[in-house]
């Protein structure tokens, strides 16, 4: 494993006397992807903002490549690129102006550097023209380059694909996707949308109020379930035999490993059973979540 | 300095900051425009002598009366010796409009409006910021906050200095255009002579003993634009204790505490010719209390805006 970029020690929050962080670790390693995760009021954004220097911690420390945030919060903050839910610009000024902006807050970045992210994030027609003029997904864009401007070595990223078009988003996990393996950034995705995240992410962290409850790696899991649809059920069910299988739509949904698959299609094959249809069965992140958390509760927990 | 080139820049990429300039030039022109279109020109050394001469006369004849009290007369006779002056070298008459009288009125309303200006950009800078959430964007860069803090202030006096600047050289301008050379003349009667003020320094005078209540203000301006993340609520306080702190002074006087409130240490009421408000104060007193606030403004402000999470 590699070394950790970001280190995350017993951290606690109260904010008001009311405990929103509850003895928190987690670390997070170069060209990995994390989404964080957990119901509304769980304590994502107050980590977040910690993590971020806007907002401090009771006790417990926040580890950045090797700084502290609260002795060295300059050189701690220097290798992290974040956009804080919406990213929101200088309206007022011109995309091109704003990245100048906040080019001067850091060290070595050129105006060659600026016209690179400026192409990656294809905003090059509109660059100059004053933000409020943009849609919402350009300041999503203008957003991503702003946090990727000084080739961060960790990026934050909370709520990011609110208001991208499909299309949009898309293109955005791909680039993610892209500059995680390519530059060995790591990425931390903050949502509730878990149906966007656990395309991107590689492994997820869920927190539920102020606990992290479960991390775990997505690829790790096989598939073990299949659903098959056929037209003669009951041959099925004979060649199927002892394993475990429940009915499910049409079909049925049948615990086997992959590499037995070739030889229960034979069988069928040979008993001329029609099968209309067979495919993996992926437990979504979304079910997985909602059993952890138990079960719907995603908005009704503060 | 990078810092504060971001503020100068977002500073004058709105409105406000163009709107405020403007409104000043445009004030100082309009001010010399109708004063020069109603005055009488009086433009040949004739034109001056003559009204300088009808005035005397009227003291002249004034002095000769027999019914004037004995203590009236010592002011006539100051008059008329001042008058002689005025005709001896060749000035304009004391009502008149020149190019002196110009440029202090012109440099006064720039320090009022500069001042009432610097209250409300000293105000907003920083609390514009939280209420459209770009304070996070610029929070979570390698910045310590207290910098981003200073260059903010920075650049609310810078703005001040140039406004201030720009509406001084703009009443230059028009005064010389308006009037060349003609000058009233600020005239005052030491021992018996006739003493003619240098106008250099009396403009200096005037600057210098305004920048104390124009920084104490701001600063509190600032202050509170830091602490209630509202630049209403920071301007309304701030301009109120500006524009009212005499007549609440007035009230307030006779108590012993009023002299220890900074808006009662305006260093202005120390210039020559001015009395204090409140009798006992002196110039280094009331300096005292001015470094005293100013410091405790600061030192608010600046560990307020470090200890506080940042939520916008």
């Amino acid at each position: 494993m590699k070394k950790p970029i970001v280190e995350i020690k017993n951290l606690n929050k109260s904010i008001k006397g009311k405990h929103i962080i509850k003895d928190l670790n987690l670390s997070f390693y170069p060209g990995q992807i994390t989404g964080f995760i957990g119901p509304n009021g769980a304590g994502k954004t107050t980590t977040i903002r910690m993590m971020t220097g806007l907002m401090y911690p009771t006790s417990g420390e926040i580890i950045i490549d090797g700084h502290s945030m609260k002795n060295h919060f300059e050189d701690a903050i220097r290798h992290v690129g974040v956009i804080v839910e919406n990213p929101e610009m200088y309206k007022y000024m011109s995309g091109y102006k704003n990245l100048q902006h906040f080019a001067r807050m850091h060290e070595g970045v050129t105006k060659e550097r600026i016209d690179e992210i400026v192409r990656q994030v294809g905003l090059e027609n509109r660059i100059h023209e004053k933000v409020k003029t943009y849609s919402l997904g350009m300041r999503q864009r203008l957003g991503l380059a702003q946090a990727l401007l000084h080739n961060p070595k960790f990026l934050i990223l909370d709520e990011p694909t609110n208001g991208l078009d499909p299309a949009g988003i898309r293109e955005f996990r791909f680039y993610l996707r892209k500059i995680a393996e390519e530059q060995d950034i790591s990425i931390i995705i903050s949502s509730h949308m878990l149906g966007e995240i656990e395309q991107i992410v590689d492994r997820i962290a869920i927190i539920q109020n102020g606990e992290l409850i479960d991390i775990r790696e997505l690829h790790q899991e096989t598939i073990s379930q299949y659903y098959i649809e056929v037209a003669q059920t009951d041959e099925l069910q004979a060649i199927i035999g002892e394993r475990p299988v429940k009915p499910y739509e049409k079909g049925f949904i049948i615990d086997i490993e992959k590499p037995e698959v070739p030889a229960l299609l034979r069988a069928l094959h040979e008993e001329n059973v029609d099968v209309f249809s067979i495919h993996p069965v992926q437990q979504r992140l979304e079910d997985q979540f909602i059993e952890m958390t138990g079960g719907g509760a995603i908005d009704a927990i503060h | 300095m990078r810092y504060i080139k971001n503020e100068w820049i977002k500073l004058w990429s709105q409105k406000t900051a163009w709107m405020l300039t403007i409104f000043l030039c445009l004030l100082v022109v309009g001010v010399g425009a109708v004063t020069k279109y109603y005055e009488k020109p009086l433009t040949t050394p004739e034109d001056r002598r003559n009204a300088n001469q009808a005035e005397l006369d009227n003291y002249q004849s004034l002095v000769n009366d027999p019914a004037i009290p004995e203590e009236e007369l010592s002011f006539y006779r100051e008059e008329i010796l001042k008058l002689e002056y005025r005709i001896a070298n060749d000035l304009l008459p004391a009502s008149e409009m020149g190019f002196d009288t110009f440029m202090d009125m012109g440099l006064q309303m720039s320090l009022a409006l500069g001042a009432m200006f610097m209250i409300v950009i000293a105000a907003s800078i920083l609390s514009k910021e939280f209420s459209t959430g770009t304070i996070k964007m610029l929070l979570t860069r390698p910045v310590a906050r207290w910098k981003i803090l200073l260059s903010k202030l920075v650049t609310v006096f810078i703005f001040g200095g140039f406004v201030i600047f720009i509406g001084a050289v703009l009443t230059a301008i028009l005064g010389f255009l308006f009037w060349g050379s003609d000058t009233v003349g600020s005239l005052t009667i030491v021992n018996g002579a006739v003493v003619q003020e240098n106008m250099t320094d009396s403009y200096m005078n005037l600057i210098l003993y305004s920048i104390p209540s124009i920084i104490l203000n701001t600063l509190l301006s600032f202050m509170l634009g830091a602490i209630f993340g509202s630049s209403t609520l920071a301007v309304g306080i701030a301009l109120l204790i500006a524009f009212l702190s005499n007549t609440i002074l007035y009230f307030i006087a006779k108590y012993e505490f009023a002299k220890y409130l900074w808006f009662a240490n305006d260093i202005r009421q120390f210039m020559p010719g001015s009395t204090p408000v409140i009798e006992d104060l002196t110039l280094g007193f009331s300096m005292i209390v001015c470094i005293v606030y100013a410091i405790v403004f600061v030192v608010v402000t600046f560990l307020h805006f470090q200890k506080r999470d940042v939520t916008a």
